[in-house]
């Protein structure tokens, strides 16, 4: 499809599409939301009943039937998906992708998972950015401008919070600030933003303060980013274990999802605090309605990271943004009720300031996002007052789990693939340079079975240093001479009749195929003292590929990326 | 383990001044120990790690072995391989085959397959160079062997289809691990063999000591060129 506007300037286009974008954005996290709505009313009729510990059990199975046998899409939260698919594959994304993850998430979440409904909507965002861009045929750059911008405009929505959106697109999915994606995105998320605001009203969901905040709290909120910190890394890490240990116990997809589901329902019957995405159980902390004391809002913290991990780890469906958000809160109120029993007498700014402090504190370590903490902090509690505390939480609370935890909960997985390429890195623009692009055709092959005498003449006929040595009846590669390594015995008449040529052979020059990553290749010249290896595919011999070709190609590579 | 910026440059293959502008830009990692910058090794090493450098490691002494077997000398060789005389047989694959059975070879290697290599370097072109001299060796470099060069005096000259189509009465067998050092043992003896007093000498040879002492002789000479 073309535009009627194609003479327009590339950047008014993208603008344009990039509203289009979020609106799609925007009525995925709408949709998200009333179903959501729907699917809880329609249960809160039995909350008391005794089996309602199943629901989750039953809201996962059915959430991960759904997705591998009707949708089939692949499981987990999503955003690691989206920022692959940004750094590897040029931004494609499924067309099942924008409502498979937001169908399987409302059973997830109604049914009382632990778990968010932000990464599904973040993927809806994406993929519908993704697809726009293929319909109206757009080029890598400008289709991963446009997902990002879908994502954007979906945690924009759903939290009715356009800067963070704005913030958690260019931070966790780009990983990089620059002013032409900052103009696409800017626009999908503010339309976002709009569309939720027209569907659902423009309400602060959680709206906090006014605050007393003396010098004294901005001090104490610094011991909070160390308890931030610790719950980010135990998160993070009880994660990783779940889902490992249970992918090795249990092989089926749904009956592993069922298990957690059972686990998180019977932790429920206990904390009923902890099941679903846990806005309510926010309010209650931020408004002042939570009346359990210390040791239970730490339990629910607990809890709540168990239930999370527990969900997220065997396979539902869900994001970690709203558990971050639960967990945080009730820290925060943790801690207010710890300094208030280390120091009674000092008038405190409150749970609800704590509470704020403490979700900052988690979203910046967990994701590894700290503008995207402050700014969802300051925007879905209306709390500008407490910009400066929330500043300081997030900051030194994201240094600290650095320290233990060096990539958020999104890109370990990738890191730990060797496949997080953020952009401008070595390994990025190594990953999009093709080794068919670098290979070198112009060489004079030689027959294994020549003699000395004979090869002199092609050295001397010829200008290249390096010679593939083939097999004479099957062509297949024996190996290569380096005119240099043989220089010592090319003059010694005596030898001309009795070398061969397979003789000149340097066996220690490893060979390149064309499946290696140009990183594996740069490797194998460090490695090798030479500074040209042979290219062999499936025993032929292609070309050669040198050091001073790949430096060529990657300067120039990183200067037509270069911003002006 | 510390480490100074000699060593760390090293390591990274850069020269010095290049590790030095990177400790004023900041971009690695060091300490100030009286005065001089130091590196801590393990450090450096999860450093390089996460920056996807490959770090080499500071020669060992495994390195140094090799480096020895490459430079290796025509002499040390004859004396590692041996000298024998009358060896008997009527053809080729006669000699070779009661060649390869006096030869030293390590266990690891088998004599059948050494036997092999050498014949099928035979028939793909033979090795007799001439004025009644013979150096076959296997086909491809045995990365098992020790580099060695063993000299058999025939009991009759035999017809080893040269190039001048003399018969041969003396044959080399170079046995080398890498082709890097079967063609500098090559160039050594061909540069004997160049020489016609070293050819009267060997037709007339009935000592390995004289023999060894000649080749040392001629070696220098080579060396000095």
């Amino acid at each position: 499809m073309k535009l009627p506007f194609n003479k327009i300037d590339d950047r008014i286009q993208l603008i344009l599409i990039g509203a289009v974008v979020g609106v799609g954005g925007g009525l995925a996290s709408v949709v998200l939301n009333k179903s959501l709505e729907f699917g809880r009313e329609f249960l809160s009729g039995y909350m008391g009943d005794w089996f309602c510990f199943l629901f989750p059990a039953i809201g996962a199975v059915l959430a991960v039937s759904f997705l591998t046998y009707i949708a089939r899409d692949v499981g987990g939260h999503g955003v690691p998906e989206v920022i692959y698919s940004v750094t590897k594959r040029g931004g494609l994304l499924r067309l099942r992708s924008t409502f498979s993850r937001l169908i399987a998430c409302a059973f997830t979440i109604a049914s009382g998972g632990s778990a968010g409904p932000e990464s599904p909507v973040v993927i809806s965002g994406a993929s519908i950015g993704s697809n726009i861009a293929c319909l109206f045929r757009m080029r890598d750059k400008q289709r991963i401008m446009l997902v990002a911008g879908g994502a954007a405009a979906a945690i924009a929505s759903i939290f009715n919070a356009p800067v963070a959106g704005i913030a958690f697109s260019l931070e966790a999915i780009l990983g990089e600030w620059t002013s032409t994606n900052l103009i696409t995105i800017a626009v999908a998320s503010a339309v976002g933003t709009e569309i939720s605001r027209i569907f659902q009203g423009n309400q602060i969901p959680f709206k906090g303060g006014p605050f007393l905040i003396n010098d004294i709290d901005i001090i104490a909120c610094l011991g909070l980013s160390v308890f931030t910190c610790a719950s980010s890394i135990i998160l993070m890490r009880l994660l990783r274990i779940v889902r490992s240990k249970s992918n090795k116990l249990v092989s089926s997809l749904v009956f592993r999802a069922a298990c957690g589901g059972l686990l998180v329902g019977i932790i429920g019957l206990f904390m009923p605090e902890v099941l679903g995405e846990g806005y309510n159980a926010i309010r209650t902390v931020i408004y002042g309605h939570y009346s359990n004391g210390l040791i239970l809002a730490g339990l629910v913290v607990l809890g709540k990271i168990v239930a999370t991990s527990i969900t997220i780890g065997t396979g539902g469906i869900g994001g970690l943004f709203a558990p971050c958000l639960v967990i945080g809160s009730f820290l925060g109120f943790f801690y207010y009720k710890l300094l208030l029993l280390i120091a009674p007498s000092i008038n405190w700014a409150g749970e609800a300031y704590f509470a704020l402090l403490g979700m900052a504190g988690i979203i910046s370590s967990v994701l590894q996002a700290p503008m995207t903490g402050i700014f969802l902090i300051t925007e879905i509690t209306g709390g500008y007052q407490v910009l400066v505390s929330v500043v300081l939480v997030s900051v030194i609370s994201l240094s600290l789990s650095r320290l233990f935890e060096p990539f958020s909960v999104y890109h370990q997985e990738l890191a730990a693939k060797g496949e997080l390429l953020r952009p401008r890195t070595d390994r990025r623009i190594l990953s999009e340079l093709n080794i068919v692009e670098l290979i070198d055709h112009n060489y004079y092959p030689v027959k294994s079975d020549m003699k000395l005498k004979d090869f002199i003449e092609v050295i001397k006929q010829t200008k290249y240093h390096f010679f593939p040595v083939l097999d004479p009846y099957s062509k297949r590669y024996i190996g290569i001479i380096h005119v240099d390594d043989i220089r010592a015995y090319l003059f010694d008449i005596n030898l001309y009749d009795s070398i061969l040529v397979e003789e000149l052979i340097d066996p220690s020059i490893p060979t390149v195929s064309l499946d290696h990553e140009l990183h594996e290749i740069i490797d194998m010249f460090d490695y090798s003292r030479d500074a040209t290896l042979p290219v062999v595919h499936d025993g032929k011999f292609v070309g050669l590929i040198s050091k001073s070709k790949i430096l060529d190609h990657y300067r120039k590579e990183l200067i037509v990326e270069e911003e002006i | 383990m510390e480490l100074g910026v000699k060593d760390v440059a090293k390591m990274l293959g850069l020269p010095e001044l290049t590790i030095m502008r990177w400790i004023k830009q900041g971009k690695i990692p060091f300490s100030i120990k009286k005065g001089r910058y130091v590196f801590d090794k393990e450090y450096l090493i999860s450093w390089a790690k996460m920056h996807h450098i490959s770090l080499k490691e500071i020669e060992s002494s495994a390195e140094n072995n090799k480096y020895q077997e490459e430079n290796i000398t025509l002499y040390d060789a004859v004396k590692r391989g041996g000298v024998f005389f009358g060896i008997k047989g009527n053809n080729v694959e006669e000699v070779l085959r009661r060649a390869v059975e006096l030869m030293d070879i390590p266990k690891e290697v088998d004599i059948e397959f050494l036997f092999e290599k050498l014949i099928q370097r035979e028939e793909l072109c033979s090795t007799g160079i001439g004025e009644g001299i013979a150096i076959p060796h296997p086909r491809h470099p045995i990365p098992k062997l020790k580099a060695m060069v063993s000299v058999f005096f025939l009991e009759k000259t035999i017809d080893f289809n040269s190039v001048d189509g003399k018969p041969v009465f003396i044959m080399f067998i170079i046995l080398s691990p890498s082709t890097k050092i079967h063609l500098r043992l090559l160039s050594r003896l061909s540069f004997c063999l160049r020489k016609k007093e070293f050819l009267e000498f060997l037709k007339n040879c009935k000592n390995k000591e004289e023999l060894l002492l000649k080749i040392k002789q001629l070696e220098s000479e080579f060396d000095k060129k």
